[in-house]
């Protein structure tokens, strides 16, 4: 499963993390975001051991949201060394989201 | 008694239910070619909806009458989510300020946008706007779409497919109760009474689709 960011731990959880991170924004009423949540689950689960798999609530955290400019949902950033490193928009194949975070690794 | 209050409960749970239009989806041009009497309508209506604090969806554009909507409810601190798919925003066409759901295919931000709405309006545009509006009267025949759709009439602009659509009820391609499908108003002032007087309609109207 993937972890639950909140404005408060996403300083710690991902801008301070050594192995790269993917956090996929996402909102309750947003139907591409439930295609994209079960995959990010599943990378979380696959890719354990090199990398942090995170999720987070627009919603309910404002603050991460406007801080990086999300717009448009579903979004996927990819962090390394506390940087966005990549970005995918909309609901695309695991395929797509499992290149992307390789190619940080 | 008991069932003449049954009624009154009925009637006054109706009336709130009319009242209460908490969203709608808007269809119209993207075309920023158009004349200025249109803009000036999508401006007006984006102000009564902003107003009247109506959460609008519309198609996630940054020009034309939808860059104009979304600008209007923006400015008057109204509420407006786009429904886009990816390949038009990958093509840079979203509106930068406004917040998307970011759809794959048009026919999914076309389901989108006819679920989640209390009602839908239809301003003047080119064949997205007009296969939208069609496919929302298509739902409605059938009984899958039972919310008010509004036609703003903006200069005359509807007046071909509304002569389309009586030459179908004349020469019986749809039936005459199927005028009670869409609801044609000529001004932004009018589109929130166009919604509210909207005739009734429910699932059962499978029965009158054919012809």
């Amino acid at each position: 499963m993937a972890l639950e960011l909140t404005d408060k731990n996403f300083e710690e959880v991902v801008l301070k993390s050594q192995k790269p991170v993917i956090v996929d924004f996402w909102a309750a009423w947003c139907g591409p975001c439930r295609m994209v949540g079960p995959i990010v689950d599943e990378i979380g689960e696959e890719y354990k051991d090199k990398a942090i798999v995170a999720k987070l609530d627009v919603d309910n955290n404002p603050g991460t949201t406007v801080r990086f400019g999300i717009r448009n949902i579903p979004t996927v950033l990819f962090f390394k060394n506390g940087q966005v490193a990549d970005k995918q928009v909309g609901a695309v194949p695991k395929s797509n989201l499992v290149a992307k975070l390789e190619a940080l690794l | 008694m008991e069932l003449c209050l049954k009624v009154i409960l009925w009637q006054s749970w109706k009336l709130c239910f009319k009242i209460m239009i908490s969203s709608v989806s808007v269809f119209c041009a993207s075309s920023q070619k158009v004349d200025q009497v249109y803009f000036h309508d999508a401006l007006e209506l984006g102000e009564i909806l902003a107003h009247n604090q109506i959460s609008v969806l519309y198609g996630g554009g940054a020009i034309g009458l939808m860059g104009c909507l979304a600008d209007t409810i923006l400015k008057n601190g109204g509420k407006i989510t786009g429904i886009i798919p990816r390949f038009m925003l990958e093509q840079g066409w979203s509106h930068k300020k406004v917040n998307h759901i970011v759809v794959e295919t048009m026919h999914e931000r076309k389901k989108k946008l006819a679920e989640n709405a209390d009602a839908i309006i239809a301003m003047p545009g080119g064949v997205g706007t007009m296969e939208e509006l069609l496919e929302m009267i298509t739902l409605k025949q059938l009984g899958k779409l039972v919310v008010p759709i509004v036609i703003l009439n903006t200069n005359g602009f509807f007046n071909p497919l509304l002569s389309l659509f009586e030459q179908m009820i004349e020469q019986h391609f749809m039936r005459d109760i199927h005028r009670n499908l869409w609801t044609l108003v000529n001004k932004p002032s009018e589109v929130m009474n166009g919604i509210q007087n909207a005739p009734e309609w429910d699932g059962s109207a499978i029965k009158y689709a054919p012809a």
